[in-house]
């Protein structure tokens, strides 16, 4: 019952691990931890969500919010390692469409 | 504290010892120096009287005749009226006579009581003779009571009116021509030998007087100080009764509010069939270290039994410590190993004083029996006649950062678990033999054998120890608890209920719950995570816009799972609300175009197979289903 981030920055990314579920409990907490995504400055960002168990509502918002803010500046947000279920979730809500999934 | 007082009791022995010396002193010098001066004085006494009877029945003769001279002359005088006369005949007697210092010549007193008599007596210094009117009543004097009478009489000594002298007085009857008495005649004589006499005595008295008064002061101030002391420790044992008073009430308090941290009321869950239990905590003093507890939720019981190192209000403390971190914890985490590294890191992180509990820590699902569990260096529990097989793991605040593994066990129906702190096994006697592992055990096993009840167990148990103890004093806290469970049979159905707080922060807790059910009903990794976004999705929902702005209400769950159907049922009291009046996002639109909100609606729809909102009365009913496929 825990959410973790890990973030990491690159030469050409920033990359941000996701472990654990993103629910709404956790949501506020992974909102501060994304702020730093925010200054992308035209680099590409990388959410590895290879351990990301769960994801929400107040989950998906974030992403969305990070997306939205990461276009005009000229970069692309990759998400990578998602398993099945989260996927679908992906699926169901037109969000796969809006990312790039490696 | 405790050399202060033993010096202080000693200097007082020390006081007493030489004022009870300087008593005895005293008495003893003032008995030898009295002694000698009565022995002396009664020697010369009687060297005196010897010598003086002779010289004392001469003087008296004298006296007599010179007054039996006098009486003719003093009878006409009075006869004629010649006061004058009388007083100048009176006064040349006294000059020429040396044993007489004065005479009294009073009227007979009459009917009309008025008294008339004067006092005629020789100067101390010049040897003249003085006048003076008796204004004394002179009538309760013997010489004149008795001198009235008739013959001469002699007094007994006194002390004069007039000087400072002891006399003897005789008197005798003045008469007129018809021989009726009209006055007294009385010559005194001054018993100066007598007085010199006692004169000496005083004198000699006077001498070993100042050695006497000396020892007395230095026993006075003696027994001033003894007083001072004492008075001094009775206002210092006031001071330590009233500290004491002070501390046994403060520690009757902390008493009270130790045990009310722990539930007490038996059996705690009176409307449950499938579970009992009963607990029992007797501290060695007023507070204690050990400690137990129980919290239901979700359908699982949470329980602990601990044991801080130590006794009295240092454990107590920590004990206070442990018991509401477990409660804390006990709201949102359910696996014991969890709880108790928690309960570790917080109690290790400033250990300074090097406490340390043993926590025994069991999480029963009442629905499946299965028993997960955590040791920390207790006892093993007793599960029905055998101790559970445990990892024993060291004990809380001993390190941080200890990794605990938890234990699994499945509890079969009709289980009773016993647990206890080693106040129970480790009860001595007065021959300093323990109760024992063994004692105890068979006790389990034979109370076991007739009944399940958690109460009785620990009434044997309880009656066993005093039995064994008897009126030895209880060394250390002795706590038990024991749980009963007793599967429910499951028909075909089974109901589920949880209530949330309206915060958000209960998500993970909603979570666990949904899991649990959806586990239960069989349903694969994917679907949970389905079931249990759309829950989320509808519980988060409420506590937004049923109860906005942070207003405080509650969540109420309830879930059934049929052969063919889970079913969900979200209460609220909160403002109407109705998820299923929102309208479809558009998840085809672009990024830029998109809307934050909406989605959980949406995945609300996608995941459970009806969607049902009613309002009733003043409530939010939102029903919510998902077909079985087995």
């Amino acid at each position: 019952m825990y959410m973790k981030t890990t973030f990491k920055k690159e030469d050409q990314h920033l990359v941000m691990a996701f472990e654990g579920r993103l629910d709404t409990a956790a949501s506020s907490q992974a909102e501060e931890d994304m702020r730093v995504l925010y200054d992308c400055e035209g680099r590409d960002i990388i959410l590895d969500c290879t351990h990301l168990d769960y994801i929400s509502s107040s989950g998906l918002r974030l992403f969305l919010g990070l997306i939205k803010n990461a276009r005009p500046k000229g970069s692309h947000v990759y998400l990578t390692g998602m398993n099945d279920s989260l996927r679908q979730v992906f699926d169901e809500t037109g969000f796969t469409a809006l990312f790039e999934i490696l | 504290m405790k050399t202060t007082q033993q010096t202080t009791k000693w200097g007082s022995i020390n006081v007493l010892i030489a004022a009870a010396l300087l008593l005895e002193l005293t008495t003893a010098v003032q008995y030898f120096s009295m002694r000698r001066n009565i022995t002396r004085q009664l020697t010369e006494m009687a060297q005196r009287d010897v010598s003086e009877t002779n010289h004392t029945a001469e003087l008296k003769r004298e006296v007599e005749r010179t007054t039996t001279l006098m009486l003719p002359i003093v009878e006409r005088y009075t006869a004629n009226q010649a006061d004058d006369s009388l007083r100048l005949y009176i006064e040349q007697i006294l000059n020429q006579q040396h044993d007489i210092v004065g005479f009294d010549y009073c009227h007979v007193v009459g009917d009309d009581g008025l008294r008339d008599g004067i006092y005629i007596y020789k100067n101390d210094d010049s040897g003249k003779p003085i006048e003076q009117h008796i204004d004394f009543d002179f009538t309760r004097r013997s010489w004149y009571s008795e001198g009235i009478k008739g013959n001469g009489f002699w007094s007994e000594p006194y002390m004069s009116n007039y000087k400072v002298i002891l006399m003897c007085t005789y008197s005798a009857p003045v008469r007129d021509e018809q021989g009726q008495t009209v006055a007294v005649l009385g010559a005194d004589v001054p018993l100066r030998e007598l007085s010199a006499l006692a004169t000496q005595i005083y004198k000699n008295q006077q001498r070993s007087l100042l050695p006497i008064i000396l020892l007395h002061a230095i026993g006075l101030i003696l027994l001033a100080f003894i007083i001072y002391r004492s008075i001094r420790n009775v206002m210092r044992l006031q001071a330590v009764d009233a500290e004491k008073e002070r501390i046994s009430s403060e520690l009757l308090v902390a008493h009270r509010i130790q045990q009310a941290m722990l539930p007490k009321t038996f059996p705690p869950f009176p409307n449950r069939g499938d579970l009992d239990i009963y607990a029992s905590l007797t501290p060695a003093r007023e507070v204690g270290g050990d400690f137990y507890d129980f919290v239901l939720r979700d359908e699982k019981l949470f329980f602990c039994i601990g044991d801080v190192s130590g006794k009295g209000v240092p454990a107590a403390l920590v004990m206070a410590m442990a018991s509401s971190a477990f409660r804390l914890l006990t709201e949102h985490e359910s696996a014991p190993e969890y709880i108790l590294a928690q309960i570790n890191d917080s109690m290790a992180r400033d250990n300074d004083y090097n406490m340390f509990i043993t926590l025994f820590i069991g999480v029963l699902d009442l629905t499946t029996g299965q028993m997960c569990y955590c040791n920390a260096g207790h006892k093993a529990p007793m599960i029905g006649s055998l101790p559970l097989p445990i990892k024993p793991n060291l004990p809380i605040g001993a390190l941080s950062d200890v990794k605990f593994s938890a234990q699994e066990t499945t509890l079969s129906s009709g289980t009773t678990i016993f647990l206890y702190t080693d106040g129970l096994t480790e009860a001595e006697n007065n021959t300093h033999e323990q109760f024992g592992q063994q004692r105890m055990q068979t006790i389990c096993t034979d109370t076991l054998s007739q009944t399940s009840s958690p109460k009785s167990l620990i009434d044997r148990m309880t009656e066993a120890v005093h039995d064994f103890v008897s009126d030895t004093e209880q060394s250390d806290d002795l706590t038990m608890m024991a749980i009963s469970y007793n599967k429910m049979q499951s028909a075909n159905s089974n109901s589920y209920h949880i209530i949330l707080p309206c915060d958000v922060s209960q998500t993970p807790r909603l979570a666990e719950w949904v899991e649990g059910i959806c586990e239960d009903a069989g349903f694969g990794p994917t679907t949970i995570m389905q079931i249990n976004l759309a829950i989320e999705e509808a519980v988060v929902n409420v506590m937004k816009y049923a109860y906005p702005n942070g207003s405080e209400g509650d969540v109420n769950l309830e879930a059934v799972t049929e052969p063919d159907w889970l079913t969900f049922t979200i209460t609220d009291d909160g403002r109407p609300f109705d998820p299923t009046a929102q309208g479809e996002v558009d998840t085809t639109l672009p990024a830029e175009e998109r809307a934050l909100g909406g989605l959980g609606i949406h995945l609300m729809r996608k995941y459970m197979d009806s969607l049902d909102y009613k309002r009733l009365g003043n409530r939010n009913i939102l029903t919510m289903r998902k077909h079985i496929n087995k």
